[in-house]
């Protein structure tokens, strides 16, 4: 048997493999532009004197050590976006968790018209961001909406009142259109891991006398833990970045009630003009990320062990 | 042969370089110009005579060619700055003079006017509210185009309900709504913004954030400010002033639907509330006029501007268009519009069409309009003012206390854009 070197290995394969390198390059080159590079700027800009309407400062662009970082977490807007991007993050989370778990079980049954259902539970998803926040701003107007018009005739309110603008309700309202939105991400990657469990494991199960509970708890939740972790950090990440709902229905208000650490850092980009403290604050919400999707990953691998 | 060739070339290279360089002497070029989308909609009259307008300046400056783009008129500015930032952008953008220029000015994102046009001769052509709108350091960086300012909408048919008159001072604005509230009708609507709130202000001789210094100075808690500060939470509280869907007015169209369904009996705003309120399609009566007098009659000015991209290719290209564009040459867009021309010589009546004479009275207002502060980062003053209205409205804060957090986050957003 001939005998080939390493690196003669490695330019052998490099040869024969180049057109699918060639082919992946584009992608390789965007993702490289468009996700590492901003990135590593956003490092960089966050350590940085970065205020855009201060360009003649002696102090633009020159390294700010942790002073942006320090001026977020002394700043009480910062800290209150950063509790609400928790509540916010949490409340979508397990609702959008329940209700797309009980809708693909639901939907995994033989109903009738049950393609019909499938289909109409995807149309949230479906619709546009935008278009989703502009809808629910006008059915929750205080003066045309339909939720307002049909409470007080039904006598739930004696008059109508500002869904968006109180600082008690906007935040539910938000995140009312951010569950809606976001179910049926979560459904369809349960509905597709539910199709995959045998139905002769239930036939069994029922044999041996387990109740639909039992059968729902020990069968089916760690057959399909795997897709729904994936499923779950995946949604986790677009409900923490869900900016454009909130900001197209209240813009992080009324009086930062439905502000997340998102919005902030817009708002400290793109109205305050401080691009310093805005990838610091952007820099934090990437750490928050990484931290919960590293939770999650550990927990899903030490599973995989542990059934080995 | 070969040399006679080569020097034909050379000469056919040279007039073609000449013929550039006449070329932009005698404005010729190519330039984008970013304005809302509603002035480039020709299927309304406002984008036909917009775009008419366009055509015509093409039409006098043969090789010149200009595209207009539509954008949403409140993401403009966001969108001109992110593009300029990367060095393009639109040749020239339109704004609202509430201080982006002042920004993107700030920014260096603008080329100042005194390279084209001394200051004498812009004060001259232009009203000093809107030129002193685009003045940053000194130096003007917008070319005015249209003005407006705020004035008082009235719902006639419920002020007739309880036997009230028109208000025309303080005084009787407070009444007004006491006796509204106790026959149980709204009282104000405006924007979610400190723009219709400044006319308080200024009514009490009080300009906010004097900007006359080297360095601006919040002067929103003096005893004048403090004056009006407490008239704006009386109305709020005591007279329950501001209605429900002022919690939630982020736009001006929802401003349009509380008024013409009649939540409110008063809407602040200006000239383009009319045609906002009759889009709605109401069947309230209702009457324009301006402003409520405090110590003086004051108001506060609205409009916007024209503003030439420091990246453009065609500098002079670019200000030439916008002196046209703000010269009486198209006084026809604003007649369409029933907007005023920025412009000295502008005559507040007759620059109007018959159905918009009702907006003389806004007109009439000019002279003692005053500009918002011209300072970096007004949208943050903005929302500092709004925000703090709104702690008094929600309840959270007492006239005092909230006007105390005010002026120290103002004076703290302030030094942290300005040497202090």
């Amino acid at each position: 048997m001939m005998h080939i070197s390493g690196r003669k290995r490695k330019n052998l394969e490099m040869r024969k493999n180049w057109p699918g390198y060639l082919l992946i390059a584009p992608a390789i080159i965007a993702v490289l532009a468009l996700n590492i590079y901003p990135l590593f700027r956003g490092i960089a800009l966050s350590f940085t004197n970065y205020n855009l309407v201060r360009p003649n400062s002696p102090i633009f662009n020159t390294f700010a050590g942790l002073s942006n970082y320090q001026r977020i977490f002394t700043d009480e807007k910062f800290l209150l976006s950063i509790g609400n991007t928790f509540k916010w993050t949490a409340v979508n989370l397990v609702a959008q968790l329940v209700i797309a778990m009980l809708l693909a079980l639901a939907l995994n049954k033989r109903l009738r018209a049950r393609s019909f259902f499938r289909t109409m539970s995807l149309v949230p998803w479906a619709v546009p961001h935008s278009i989703a926040a502009m809808t629910f701003t006008f059915l929750f107007n205080a003066n045309v909406g339909i939720i307002n018009i049909l409470a007080v005739r039904f006598g739930l309110l004696s008059e109508s009142i500002s869904w968006l603008g109180n600082t008690g309700t906007a935040f539910w309202c938000v995140a009312f259109v951010a569950i809606w939105k976001g179910i049926p991400f979560q459904m369809i990657f349960i509905l597709a891991a539910l199709q995959n469990i045998s139905g002769e494991i239930y036939e069994s199960a029922e044999v041996d006398g387990a109740t639909r509970w039992q059968q729902f708890w020990r069968i089916t939740l760690p057959i399909i833990k795997e897709p729904l972790a994936i499923a779950t950090i995946l949604n986790l990440i677009g409900i923490v970045s869900c900016f454009n709902t909130i900001w197209l229905m209240t813009e992080g208000g009324p009086l930062y009630s439905t502000e997340i650490i998102y919005t902030y850092a817009y708002r400290q980009g793109f109205i305050v003009h401080d691009l310093g403290t805005a990838s610091a604050s952007s820099m934090v919400l990437f750490v928050i990320m990484m931290l919960i999707s590293a939770v999650y990953l550990r927990l899903s691998r030490g599973d995989k062990e542990g059934q080995a | 042969m070969k040399k006679n060739l080569a020097l034909l070339l050379i000469l056919a290279l040279l007039s073609t370089l000449f013929c550039f360089g006449a070329g932009a002497e005698g404005l010729t070029g190519e330039i984008v110009i970013s304005v809302g989308s509603d002035w480039v909609d020709e299927s309304k009259a406002q984008g036909k005579s917009f775009m008419d307008a366009v055509r015509a300046y093409e039409e006098a400056n043969p090789g010149v060619k200009v595209t207009a783009q539509g954008a949403s008129q409140q993401d403009i500015k966001e969108s001109f700055q992110t593009a300029a930032l990367a060095g393009g952008g639109p040749d020239v953008v339109i704004m609202d003079n509430s201080g982006h220029a002042i920004d993107l000015a700030a920014m260096g994102l603008l080329l100042p006017l005194n390279q084209f046009i001394s200051d004498d001769e812009l004060e001259a052509t232009y009203q000093p509210g809107p030129l002193n709108s685009g003045k940053f350091e000194g130096v003007y960086y917008s070319v005015p185009w249209y003005l407006d300012c705020c004035g008082l909408y009235c719902n006639t048919d419920y002020l007739e309900a309880c036997g009230l008159s028109i208000p025309e001072t303080w005084e009787d604005l407070d009444n007004c709504l006491k006796v509204l509230k106790e026959n149980g009708y709204g009282g104000i609507i405006t924007y979610k913004s400190a723009y219709a709130f400044y006319s308080f202000f200024y009514q009490n001789e009080c300009p906010v954030i004097d900007t006359s210094g080297e360095m601006p100075e919040v002067v929103i808690d003096n005893e004048a400010g403090t004056e009006a500060w407490n008239f704006i939470c009386k109305l709020i509280t005591e007279d329950n002033g501001l209605v429900e869907s002022f919690k939630e007015a982020t736009s001006w169209d929802k401003v349009y639907e509380s008024f013409a369904n009649g939540e409110a009996t008063f809407l602040l705003g200006g000239d383009w509330c009319k045609s906002g309120i009759n889009d709605v399609g109401t069947s309230v009566n209702y009457a324009i006029t301006d402003m409520v007098m405090g110590k003086t009659r004051a108001t506060v000015l609205g409009g916007w501007t024209w503003n030439i991209n420091v990246n453009t290719k065609y500098p002079e290209l670019a200000y030439d268009f916008c002196r046209y564009m703000s010269s009486p040459e198209t006084y026809d867009i604003l007649k369409a519009t029933g907007k005023h021309s920025a412009q000295t010589s502008w005559d507040v009546p007759s620059g109007l069409s018959e159905e918009n004479q009702d907006l003389v009275v806004l007109g009439e207002q000019f002279p003692y309009t005053m500009a918002r502060p011209s300072i970096i980062n007004e949208k943050t003053i903005d929302e500092i003012i709004t925000n703090a209205i709104l702690t008094v409205v929600y309840g959270q804060a007492n006239a005092e206390d909230s006007l105390a957090a005010m002026a120290a986050e103002l004076r703290a957003n302030i030094a942290a854009n300005y040497d202090i």
